[in-house]
């Protein structure tokens, strides 16, 4: 990144942020303000006859028929009824004069309690608190100009994102924008974040070609929701706050990219993709507001989430689109939240980013392949947890309470590729998973549980890796054979790897002369677990024969070093294991016989 | 994720966090004692309703006026400063006698805050107008609670008269009952010095008035002021009137006429009838 961008970020974002809180200081100063009314000291009816004769109309009181009801200067008080006459014909006299005046602008005034006055008269005084904002928003692009002039040139993608914001600007201005409230604060601040956000993932990738109306619609499609969803409670509020100022601007960051990766999968076909990012942004930002941003999984965790559903949303739109029983909201809703919530309950390390790491390996291979090993009748935006879940339970079971030694031998990283391993494969079989078949969780426990076995690392990591792909490829294209969590032991799979890793510990590794070891030991399982994958019920009547033909071999190859090796135990393994499934023990091997063998014959 | 990206999201972070803290705004100091006003005004406004005792909320409404005189000085504009003053104006009128030390102190402050801003009230039309009207409102409701324990004291004295007049027997009492009780002569002076006092604030409240015609107000703000130069005419005409129940207070009461009558003709200039009906229907003085 160019570290001019960095400071251009940073002094954007204070001069957003200052301008935003000048915009609330203005509001603030310019609210309706209290007018109060002054006290009158009891204004009564005499001193309203007094007021309305004298002295204009004093003549009044002096001929009939009030004369005699004012003396001095007041209603005669020995006069009855004296003061109500005057009182009505004061009336009388100040309707005459309102009627008298009525083509003058003198008028009447009516005296309510105190009002609330605002600063200025309508469409005066100083630019609206949002017209500010947008004033603001235009000058940080024009500093991003000074920067990175190529991506606010014309026809920029940085000048189609600004476009593309001012024509949805209206639009985005929350229904509280009058009181300048906390949507509007909010959509000033989200409105920032997702400028910044584009203009600089623009500049990164120059050779982002973006359309306008593309972007126009992201943004209509994006923003508003998420700035719509602002909740009405001011806790609910500020955890809004904190996750949108945490994901929002990677998450536009992301969608831009793959936006920009393939404009044709989120625009210009029958479904409006781009309404599935919004409700994935908005599904995201709901997810992290209930989960927090720190208590289970990362920011990056979330982002990589994101990410892997708008991929899925890019290949596959509709899975998200055009479904009667669901809107795009809820599907988004469901998927982040089903798999949040199921990782939350999943055991150690997988309740962390982690478990999203292989959340994210279900949805990319959902993208590649479709939803073909889910069932039909569920919906698959509630599968991919349960994937998740019956990986991760098989990994626990396998490894038994605690699952120490697996995280002794395999990195993060490698059990996250080995959990991927079994997911990529599963995902890519048809009807994996209909009627709420657990076969996936029987044999990620089986190799897992073989597996932990290996207590002298016999095997790589990676080689482990290797086993459990063509082991997990054997058993699900076998299904029901290898491994069985119901019987003791967890199936002939298990079994089997056990009995090579139980001859290759006997053996006593390189130091003792044996080959069975690393790429001999790993190609020994393969070849086993391919040879009886179809042939279970002769693996089980032959399981000693196999044990002891790996151990002969292993025997002899130690004995004749001089004339063998790695290459020749498994070729002498391949061609003999057959023989063995078939007709039992080979017993001791002669020398000619080896030879035979070796050479073809 | 490279260095240059940690280094930016740390910083994105850092800001977004710390120095500009627009996220949720808290209640600002100007924002918070304008509705510790507005709410107190409205307990006034229910406990004079009620009949009750103002003098506890007139304390705090001087404690506003106090806190927000002494936020003033530190607005972050001058706008800020105008806005504090505003809100320490209204509060020192509204605080009643516990505001009568204040309020002139926090209007010259507020009027020469106003005067400072470029383009002096016309930056801030309703707070400076406000600020320019408080005091003569403060003055006014004053005299108008002397007035009103002027009128309660003539409607004693009329009582004790016809009281007078009915022990009175034949042509004595009818005599008697030809006549009303006055108040003394020795309330004329203080008589006239109100209404003289009322007209003063009467003519400061016509002169804020008419510098609305300069000032982008909100509509409603010159009617409501208009309101105020009403009332305190109507306060005038009553402590005129008083003059004419005073003993010997013909002559003040004739001389005070035409003085009265301009009042009413400069209501009637800015197109404001002269015509005190709606103050009559008003609530009348707050208890003492």
């Amino acid at each position: 990144m160019d570290p001019e961008l960095i400071l251009f970020a940073i002094r954007s974002l204070i001069r957003l942020g200052r301008e935003g809180a000048a915009a609330i200081d203005q509001y603030e100063r310019d609210k309706a303000a209290l007018f109060p009314n002054g006290i009158s000291a009891g204004f009564d009816r005499v001193d309203f006859i007094t007021e309305a004769f004298i002295p204009d109309h004093r003549e009044l009181l002096q001929r009939e028929p009030l004369v005699a009801l004012w003396r001095d200067n007041a209603p005669a008080p020995d006069v009855p009824g004296a003061e109500q006459t005057l009182f009505a014909a004061a009336v009388q006299l100040k309707a005459s004069i309102t009627k008298a005046t009525a083509g003058s602008p003198e008028r009447a005034l009516s005296i309510g309690g105190a009002v609330m006055i605002k600063q200025w008269a309508s469409g005066k005084g100083p630019l609206s608190p949002l017209g500010r904002i947008a004033i603001t928003i235009a000058d940080i692009g024009l500093e991003f100009v000074g920067t990175n002039p190529s991506v606010l040139g014309v026809g920029g993608s940085g000048e189609k994102l600004i476009g593309g914001l001012a024509a949805n600007l209206s639009g985005l201005i929350p229904d509280d924008a009058e009181q300048f409230g906390p949507k509007t604060q909010f959509a000033e601040r989200a409105i920032g974040i997702f400028l910044r956000a584009g203009l600089t993932t623009v500049s990164e990738q120059s050779g982002l070609l973006l359309r306008k109306e593309d972007l126009q619609q992201l943004v209509k499609n994006s923003l508003k929701p998420v700035i719509d969803a602002l909740p009405a409670n001011l806790a609910e509020q500020s955890r809004w706050h904190d996750v949108t100022d945490a994901l929002l601007g990677p998450a536009a960051s992301t969608a831009l990219a793959a936006i920009a990766a393939n404009p044709r999968a989120f625009f210009g076909h029958d479904f409006d993709s781009s309404t599935a990012i919004g409700a994935l942004t908005q599904a995201l930002l709901g997810e992290a507001s209930k989960t927090g941003l720190t208590n289970q999984f990362s920011q990056g965790g979330f982002i990589a989430l994101y990410k892997a559903a708008l991929g899925v949303v890019a290949e596959r739109p509709e899975l998200f689109l055009g479904r009667a029983d669901k809107p795009a909201e809820q599907i988004a809703s469901d998927l982040l939240s089903k798999v949040t919530a199921t990782l939350k309950g999943a055991s150690p390390p997988f309740d962390s980013d982690l478990g999203i790491d292989l959340a994210v390996t279900v949805l990319d291979t959902l993208k590649s392949y479709g939803p073909a090993f889910i069932d039909k009748n569920n919906p698959w935006e509630n599968v991919v947890g349960l994937m998740v879940l019956q990986v991760v339970n098989g990994l626990k079971n396998g490894l038994g309470a605690g699952g120490g030694g697996i995280k002794s031998l395999l990195s993060r990283r490698q059990l996250t590729d080995l959990a991927g391993i079994f997911l990529k494969q599963a995902a890519q079989t048809p009807d994996m998973f209909a009627g709420g078949n657990t076969e996936l969780q029987q044999i990620v426990q089986g190799v897992t549980q073989a597996l932990s076995h290996d207590t002298q690392l016999l095997l790589t990591p990676e080689g482990w890796l290797a086993v459990a792909s063509a082991v997990a490829s054997e058993a699900l294209a076998n299904p029901q054979r290898l491994f069985n969590s119901t019987v003791p032991g967890g199936g002939i799979g298990v079994a089997l790897i056990s009995d090579l890793l139980s001859v290759a510990h006997a053996a006593g590794g390189r130091t003792q002369g044996s080959v069975l070891f690393g790429p001999t030991l790993q190609e020994a399982i393969v070849t086993a677990v391919r040879a009886v994958a179809g042939n279970i019920d002769a693996a089980l009547t032959n399981r000693a024969a196999l044990k002891d033909l790996a151990t002969t071999l292993t025997n002899l190859v130690r004995t004749n070093s001089g004339q063998l090796g790695s290459k020749e135990w498994l070729f002498l393994y391949r061609v003999l294991i057959g023989r063995v499934l078939h007709g039992g023990a080979v017993g001791a091997l002669e020398n000619a016989e080896i030879n035979q063998l070796l050479k073809g014959q | 994720m490279n260095p240059a990206t940690i280094i930016y999201l740390s910083a994105f972070v850092a800001v977004v966090n710390g120095c500009t803290g627009v996220q949720l705004p808290p209640l600002n100091k100007l924002s918070s004692l304008d509705a510790q006003l507005t709410s107190k005004q409205a307990e006034l406004a229910s406990t004079r309703q009620a009949g009750s005792d103002a003098a506890p909320i007139q304390q705090q409404l001087a404690q506003i006026a106090i806190d927000a005189e002494k936020e003033a000085p530190g607005g972050k504009i001058p706008k800020d400063v105008v806005a504090f003053y505003r809100v320490a104006a209204v509060a020192a009128w509204q605080a009643g006698p516990a505001g009568e030390n204040l309020v002139l102190r926090v209007t010259d402050a507020g009027k020469t805050a106003c005067d400072a801003l470029p383009q002096k009230d016309k930056d801030a039309p309703r707070d400076c107008s406000l600020i320019r009207l408080a005091l003569p409102m403060a003055v006014q409701d004053g005299i108008a609670l002397r007035l009103a324990d002027l009128k309660k004291k003539r409607d004693d004295a009329r009582s004790a008269h016809e009281r007078h007049c009915q022990d009175l027997q034949g042509a004595e009492a009818t005599a008697c009952r030809a006549t009303r009780g006055k108040l003394p002569a020795a309330d004329l002076p203080a008589e006239k010095t109100m209404f003289e006092d009322l007209e003063t604030q009467f003519g400061k409240a016509s002169d804020v008035r008419d510098g609305l015609r300069d000032l982008d107000v909100r509509a409603e703000f010159t009617p409501q002021t208009d309101a105020q130069r009403l009332i305190i005419y109507c306060n005038a005409v009553v402590a005129w009137r008083l003059t004419a129940d005073t003993e010997t207070g013909d002559t003040t009461f004739n001389e005070l006429t035409p003085r009265k009558s301009a009042m009413a003709q400069r209501l009637q200039a800015s197109g404001v009838a002269a015509d005190c009906t709606p103050v009559m229907s008003m609530q009348t003085t707050p208890p003492m």
